[in-house]
């Protein structure tokens, strides 16, 4: 017969912890990045591809994957695409932001070491895949050879533009980049990454690829890796859905049995491939 | 073995209420709802509740934190999961399974959910065993067993060889009900309590049995392989995807969470949601990846016979019947269950 | 009769389908229950057998319409009185045209109360009529293709018994009445999704932002959802009962759509919504001899 209630001590996993925009960055007109940081400084230290729930408090929450981080700090990459990130793009220096993670698994770290790697990004979809990047040219002894394949719609819509001309080719990565209409500046590659991924035609022997961009442009990346003979096993992607909870219970970014927010975001090929997958 | 007379039960509330908070099943209108309960009140033997006792768990809608906002800068209230103790009275096999279910999404894992944590271990469970189905239960058919009451502090139960009579003969009469102590919480209402109960030697009066039934041997394999079935579709065209079946059912869990805001103030509150629901999946920027009533559909009956499975190795249904009560469509979940077991399974 | 009528639907059915002048029909089948006839959808000439008609044939079928608005071809259908308002809705809220459709009609007597046998309550021969067909006005079909059986006569009891009694009620007494009764509401959307008159492409409540009628479940969020609900179908409720009948919880609904029947009535003249296809809804235009002018 319980007389009054049990103490029970614990952290509530859906609330946030507060945090603050402590820089912001303009990638491309319709790109921010964002530099969020806590009282005790890092809110914590994410693997590669790890996410985390982004709040301003009046407006709403959303699941973001983390882009880079620095000592004291994290870095999303956000796009301007709904309620939240129209807010959130209107937000200056100094702006209270609620911060809760890491979720997810992040990318597959002891499955890429050792091989050659072929990151193949679309619009956005460099953010996520970034963070891994970055994470693998720290240890660039680990893997092989590195090579990065992007796409955005104009020049103006590629982010992340000293990376992909400056820092990363003078680490050793080699970057191909393609818009699907150029400008009168642009003097690189013209059309969709499939079609570009097939012209530049890599081996798949002893190499893992990771894509991430729009579905669209994931679905016919698939289908050119297809053609090239990459095994789905070596094909690492990570999926976007509709999230609330980041912590598998409240449902909705479900694939099957399996939650995108706790499972994934990170999948092979192959694991997709044995899921009722609803992208 | 305790018993206790019928007449007394209401006294034994009316004792229990004035120390913890009781909920119980009593009448509303036409209707049975779990309400908190108070002397004079009715309790409604005969049918299961309309609701069941989920909210008094995981309420339907309940704050998570309060914020403030000066500007740029913002301060962060967390509510404090404290739960007061309730004990639940009367709650049937089906709505306990439930929560045994519900125990498995929000305690399990590497996140354990506070709110619900917290209500849960400051309840007690005071199960009704059934002896008679009502026409739309199927608990049977689902391994739940309606007298098991796996999970109750208490369970009180009919008595062999007594008459089986309708609610009202059943106060006005007085007769002697079975009560047995489950755990250590109802071993301690039994003691503290003594005084209405007696001891007693008869044995629980039997289940008689569903009319609905039906096996689910190898239907969660067989589920498996039809994701794509044409069946989806066919039985979601009478589907008006409302929320109705997953609001009444107790093992829904579904959650959003939502805000509400005044000025410089406000709060984020956690309500339950509905995979029926189109804005359920939706994505900023409009991408839905299940955008038709058809993908909702499947979802839900998926989770239900085949996903939660594959997670915690039980059904997401424990056959109370509710849904089949009330889709105003007369879609339920033994419907859905009969069409997957005739479906051919190469027409994909 | 029944049986004549249900053996003629398959009849009509089996012939439009085998004709290929429909595409699908829409009709009623036995459920689970025998106090269940839920909506069947036939797409082939052979399964029109399935299809019945008994004193269970509850459902509106003409809100099943708009998820047909895409089809090429026809759609044949079976309508009471009540679901052929809510076809000539459906069309003056340009959902569907005519031109599309092929509908059944059959004069009806009221359907039977099945709640009551669900809840094993009362024996199927002894349930009385279904609230919803208490009120009715329109028992004949007012738009169809082909009429099944002998017209009835409207005996409509107590359209605005409810409405007379909470008129009734003091100011408070009121608040505190639709308070309980809203308070009951678990926002399930049920009573908006099977209603005809709700034919947003996307609903007000299916929006996000901080502040609007979201999903939190109080007093005031369900009193707003609820009015709001009633005065976005204002002029337009067809009085088929469905939003009462689907609601879970016993929520008084039709009480407050045939207040504002009433209300409007008073107010502009008499009107009765998806009874005339050139007739437009009062509150969808103004003219300058309206008896209520801007104020």
């Amino acid at each position: 017969m319980p007389a009054s209630a049990e103490k029970i001590q614990l952290v509530n996993p859906l609330v946030p912890e507060k945090g603050k925009i402590i820089k912001v960055l303009r990638e491309t007109p319709d790109v921010k990045t964002f530099h969020v940081t806590t009282a005790k400084g890092k809110p914590f230290v994410p693997m590669p591809g790890q996410l985390a729930m982004l709040s301003l408090f009046n407006i709403g929450e959303a699941m973001f994957s983390v882009t880079s981080q620095g000592e004291r700090h994290l870095e999303f990459s956000i796009k301007k695409t709904g309620l939240l990130t129209d807010a959130l793009h209107e937000a200056d220096e100094g702006q209270t932001i609620g911060i809760r993670g890491p979720y997810g698994n992040g990318f597959p770290l002891e499955m890429l070491k050792g091989k050659d790697l072929l990151f193949i990004a679309g619009g956005i979809g460099l953010a996520p895949v970034r963070s891994l990047i970055n994470f693998c040219l720290d240890r660039s002894g680990d893997y092989g050879r590195m090579q990065v394949i992007y796409g955005a719609r104009t020049p103006a819509d590629l982010c992340f533009k000293e990376d992909l001309f400056q820092n990363w080719p003078s680490q050793g990565l080699e970057v191909n980049v393609t818009v699907d209409q150029g400008d009168e500046n642009w003097s690189g590659p013209v059309g969709f990454v499939p079609s570009y991924l097939e012209e530049l035609n890599p081996e798949p022997e002893g190499k893992i690829v990771v894509v991430c961009g729009p579905p669209l442009m994931i679905k016919f990346t698939i289908q050119s890796l297809d053609k090239l003979k990459f095994e789905h096993k070596a094909v690492v992607t990570t999926l976007e859905k509709r999230m609330k909870c980041g912590i598998g219970k409240c449902g909705r970014c479900n694939l099957g049995s399996t939650y995108v927010c706790l499972d994934g975001p990170v999948f092979t090929l192959a694991q997709l491939d044995q899921m009722p997958v609803e992208l | 073995m305790k018993a206790i007379n019928s007449i007394l039960i209401p006294q034994f509330l009316d004792a229990l209420a004035r120390e913890t908070a009781v909920l119980a099943p009593v009448k509303n209108g036409g209707d049975v709802y779990f309400r908190p309960w108070q002397p004079g009140a009715e309790i409604q033997w005969e049918q299961n509740s309309l609701l069941p006792p989920k909210n008094a768990l995981f309420p339907q809608t309940e704050v998570l934190y309060k914020y403030e906002l000066q500007g740029q800068d913002g301060e962060i209230h967390e509510e404090n999961p404290g739960a007061e103790p309730q004990i639940i009275f009367g709650l049937r096999n089906c709505d306990l399974q439930s929560i045994n279910l519900l125990d498995k999404t929000f305690l399990s894992g590497d996140y354990v959910d506070p709110f619900y944590q917290a209500r849960r271990k400051n309840t007690v469970l005071i199960v009704f065993n059934c002896h008679q189905p009502q026409l739309t239960c199927f608990c049977t058919s689902l391994g739940v067993d309606p007298q098991g009451g796996e999970g109750a502090d208490l369970v009180l139960y009919e008595l062999e060889r007594e008459p089986a009579v309708k609610s009202v003969m059943l106060y006005e009469t007085g007769r002697e009900l079975g009560m047995e102590a489950k755990t250590g919480k109802g071993e301690e209402i039994l003691k503290k309590y003594r005084d209405f109960f007696s001891d007693f030697g008869k044995k629980p009066r039997p289940f008689t049995s569903c009319t609905l039934h039906f096996k689910t041997e190898g239907l969660a394999e067989k589920l498996r392989k039809m994701f794509e079935h044409p069946i989806w579709a066919d039985i979601s065209r009478r589907c008006l995807a409302c929320g109705v079946c997953t609001y009444i059912c107790p093992t829904c869990h579904c959650f959003d969470i939502q805000g509400k805001n005044a000025g410089d103030q406000g709060y984020k509150y956690r309500c339950w949601d509905s995979c029926m629901f189109s804005d359920y999946t939706l994505m900023a920027g409009g991408h839905d990846p299940r955008p038709t009533k058809r993908e909702r559909f499947r979802n839900r009956f998926l989770h239900k016979l085949a996903y939660f499975m594959e997670r915690y190795g039980e059904f997401l249904c424990t056959g109370c019947g509710r849904c089949l009560a009330k889709c105003p469509a007369n879609i339920d979940i033994s419907y859905v269950v009969k069409k997957v077991k005739e479906a051919e399974i190469n027409a994909r | 009769m029944n049986i004549d009528i249900g053996e003629n639907i398959k009849t009509q059915a089996q012939t439009l389908l085998e004709k290929g002048e429909v595409r699908c029909f829409i009709g009623f089948e036995k459920g689970q229950f025998p106090f269940h006839s839920p909506p069947a959808f036939i797409d082939k000439a052979e399964q029109a057998g399935q299809l019945v008609w008994d004193d269970f044939c509850i459902a509106n079928l003409s809100k099943y319409l708009i998820n047909f608005s895409h089809l090429e071809g026809k759609i044949g259908l079976v309508v009471k009185g009540c679901d052929s308002r809510g076809i000539i809705r459906l069309i003056q809220d340009n959902q569907v045209s005519r031109e599309k459709l092929v509908i059944i009609g059959v004069p009806c007597r009221g359907m039977k109360d099945a709640s009551r046998a669900a809840a094993g309550m009362e024996e199927i021969t002894t349930l009385p009529l279904a609230e919803k067909c208490t009120g009715c006005l329109y028992p004949n079909p007012i738009v169809y293709d082909v009429l099944i059986g002998e017209k009835v006569d409207a005996s409509p009891k107590q359209r605005f018994k409810r409405v007379e009694e909470i008129e009734k009620l003091g100011l408070d007494e009121k608040y505190a009445y639709w308070s309980k009764e809203f308070a009951r509401c678990i926002r399930c959307y049920a009573c908006r999704n099977i209603c005809p008159a709700c034919n947003c492409r996307s609903c007000y409540l299916d929006q996000h932002r901080v502040n609007w009628n979201g999903k939190a479940v109080d007093v005031a969020e369900n009193v707003n959802f609820n009015l709001t609900r009633a005065i976005h179908v204002a002029g337009r409720c067809i009085e088929c009962g469905e939003c009462e009948r689907a609601c879970p919880v016993g929520v008084p609904i039709m009480a407050v759509n045939r207040k504002i029947i009433r209300d409007i009535n008073s107010l502009f003249g008499s009107y009765e919504a998806g009874v005339d296809l050139e007739d437009k809804p009062p509150l969808d235009w103004y003219r300058a001899e309206d008896p209520d002018g801007f104020r």
